[in-house]
């Protein structure tokens, strides 16, 4: 199979037909205002509530579970560890895969289905476990103390630095520069967790930091020591983002917004014909989308501060769970079909991880079932009810959030221009799918 | 012209479709077709595509009309998986053309690509489950053709300029 020069799938999407675009941005437009006229002037989520799940909360907390858990994932990055280091270096090896499919589109279903699975089995913080066992120090000790107002800030440049080898990094699909970076990742996730102790890893990871913070979105929620299946806008109303959790999110729309831009005509054929190295293009291009929507989101939360008795800077992280659903929405319309196809490949790849026909799971043999694409429309709707349903949630939540923060009299003053900025995000979303 | 939208290029491809060939017997029922898709050209003559179409001027071909120069048997509305969709690239001096503009085929039509290069190149089009390699000389006009067997966005690319040619949206 030839390496495709964007990204590893040799197959896209179909544009969204321009006819979905405009009803789209059409319903975006009328149920938001609709929301903001007819909707509740009272907090409805005020509590978390759901059903206490004490079993399941006994099977999970059991240390035999989390040991197994964790050591099966363990085996499935040695065994991708494997391929990265002992494969060939073509598509046929799953590290690729593995790495832009399974890992960073795959973290999305597990962490809505599973909370934070993603979290309790991160091979790093089981390495630095095993390291600490080793030393006979507690995981949680570090050399230096990691200020709390680091938050996540070292994430969302870690998902910068991710989406760039995804979208820029030139030959991202060849092993002798997916090993560098794996190499990076590994070395500054654990010698920082050396340093700082394992919380370095919930500060500076980007995968565990993007799965957490989509499992805030999860229909499993952990309240105190319990587990509960809980509404998941109930529980995003609950989540006390960390400081940099709003550059995290902006990293993460930003850049799959950028996917989408790079790839329309316009943005090829200026980058094509310019003599500034498309290496400078791209960097700048995710750079500026990831900032474009930083600076739109945190300005339009912060207006409320002109309504609210907090600061105006305190207010873009007590909103950015609002746009998770947002995000939910691009990433869905945007990777469904990759995560479908391309992990099916990887899947049957992973039986072979060294190109010697080999067959250790059974899937070498499968075929990779890519029927999915014989029905665009049907894969144009998802795209359009993911993003236009992924809008319409983050409306509610975001107005929750602003009869919470607001006095009623005030909240609908105070939150029109962050319903603004995400109409915009969204007919953006969409104008990108529909990839002129 | 280079710079232009996906739109745009199927545009001029649809156009000259429509008023290209003319003379030809063969043609008159594509360029009823043509007429269809357009919408627009009343009158299939020769003036129409008194601009070539910069995605479309390339290598000649020994074309049995043979009305210009430039002209390419593109026997057909792009749209109609009947007809083979003609697509001409050109590289020079590290440039394409076309340069990354998105064509609508249909599933099931033949695909063909005449190409001319001022260096040797690979011509590769991603098509899902099999891909396609167009070996091309220095100077020297190549000519290949695929079929699209399958829905989706595909990618054809010139592999030693790692630059993305044109975007096939098969439907």
């Amino acid at each position: 199979m030839l390496v495709p020069l964007h990204g590893i799938a040799s197959r896209h999407d179909l544009p969204l037909p321009f006819s979905f675009v405009v009803i789209g941005a059409v319903l975006a437009l009328t149920i938001s205002f609709v929301i903001l006229i007819f909707a509740w002037r009272a907090p409805r989520f005020d509590r978390v509530g759901g059903r206490p799940m004490p079993r399941l909360t006994a099977i999970v907390d059991y240390p035999v579970t989390r040991l197994v858990a964790r050591v099966v994932v363990l085996a499935a990055y040695v065994w991708a560890l494997l391929a990265l280091l002992a494969g060939q270096d073509l598509l046929t090896n799953p590290a690729f895969g593995f790495v832009y499919v399974w890992m960073w589109v795959g973290l999305v279903p597990i962490s809505l289905l599973l909370g934070q699975f993603w979290r309790a089995t991160n091979p790093l913080r089981t390495i630095h476990r095993g390291l600490c066992a080793l030393a006979r120090v507690d995981p949680g000790q570090g050399l230096v103390a990691l200020s709390a107002k680091v938050g996540v800030w070292p994430a969302a440049a870690g998902i910068f630095g991710f989406a760039w080898l995804e979208l820029v990094q030139p030959d991202r699909t060849t092993l002798a520069v997916l090993r560098l970076w794996a190499l990076a990742w590994l070395v500054i996730l654990v010698l920082g967790a050396i340093v700082f102790g394992q919380r370095w890893i919930g500060a500076a990871d980007p995968f565990e930091a993007y799965a957490s913070t989509l499992a805030q979105m999860s229909i499993w929620r952990r309240v105190g020591d319990q587990m509960r299946l809980v509404n998941p806008l109930a529980g995003l109303n609950a989540w006390h983002a960390p400081p940099g959790a709003t550059a995290v999110v902006a990293a993460l729309l930003g850049s799959t917004a950028f996917d989408s831009f790079a790839n329309t005509s316009w943005w090829i054929g200026v980058v094509q014909s310019s003599s500034v190295p498309t290496v400078m293009w791209g960097t700048g291009g995710l750079l500026a989308m990831i900032i474009i929507v930083f600076v739109s989101f945190s300005l339009a939360a912060a207006w409320m501060g002109r309504y609210g008795g907090r600061p105006a800077a305190a207010y873009p992280r007590l909103m950015v769970g609002s746009l998770l659903p947002i995000v939910l929405g691009y990433v869905v319309a945007h990777y469904a079909t990759l995560l479908i196809v391309e992990g099916q490949r990887t899947a049957i790849n992973f039986s072979d991880p060294l190109g010697r026909g080999w067959n250790v799971f059974g899937s070498a043999e499968m075929g990779v079932n890519s029927a999915i694409f014989n029905y665009p429309t049907a894969i144009a709707l998802v795209q359009l009810a993911a993003i236009v349903g992924g809008h319409v949630l983050g409306i509610v939540c975001a107005h929750e959030k602003a009869v919470t923060l607001l006095p009623p009299d005030r909240a609908l003053r105070g939150q029109w221009p962050l319903l603004l900025v995400m109409v915009g995000y969204t007919c953006a979303g969409l104008v990108l799918l529909f990839s002129p | 012209m280079h710079g232009l939208g996906g739109a745009t290029s199927t545009q001029q491809l649809r156009e000259r479709d429509t008023s290209m060939p003319a003379r030809s017997a063969v043609i008159g029922g594509a360029v009823a077709l043509g007429l269809l898709l357009n919408g627009c050209t009343s009158n299939p003559e020769p003036e129409a595509s008194a601009s070539p179409a910069a995605t479309l001027s390339g290598p000649s071909e020994p074309s049995p009309p043979a009305t210009s120069s430039t002209s390419v048997p593109a026997q057909s509305p792009s749209l109609n998986a009947e007809y083979a969709l003609t697509i001409n690239i050109e590289i020079a001096g590290g440039k394409t053309v076309p340069n990354g503009n998105k064509i609508d085929v249909r599933v099931g039509q033949k695909v063909i690509l005449n190409v001319m290069s001022d260096t040797a190149d690979e011509i590769h089009a991603h098509l899902g489950e099999k891909d396609y390699e167009l070996a091309v000389p220095a100077g020297k006009p190549a000519k290949g053709s695929f079929t699209l067997d399958s829905r989706g966005s595909f990618e054809v690319e010139s592999h030693h300029l790692e630059k993305t040619i044109v975007i096939l949206n098969a439907r």
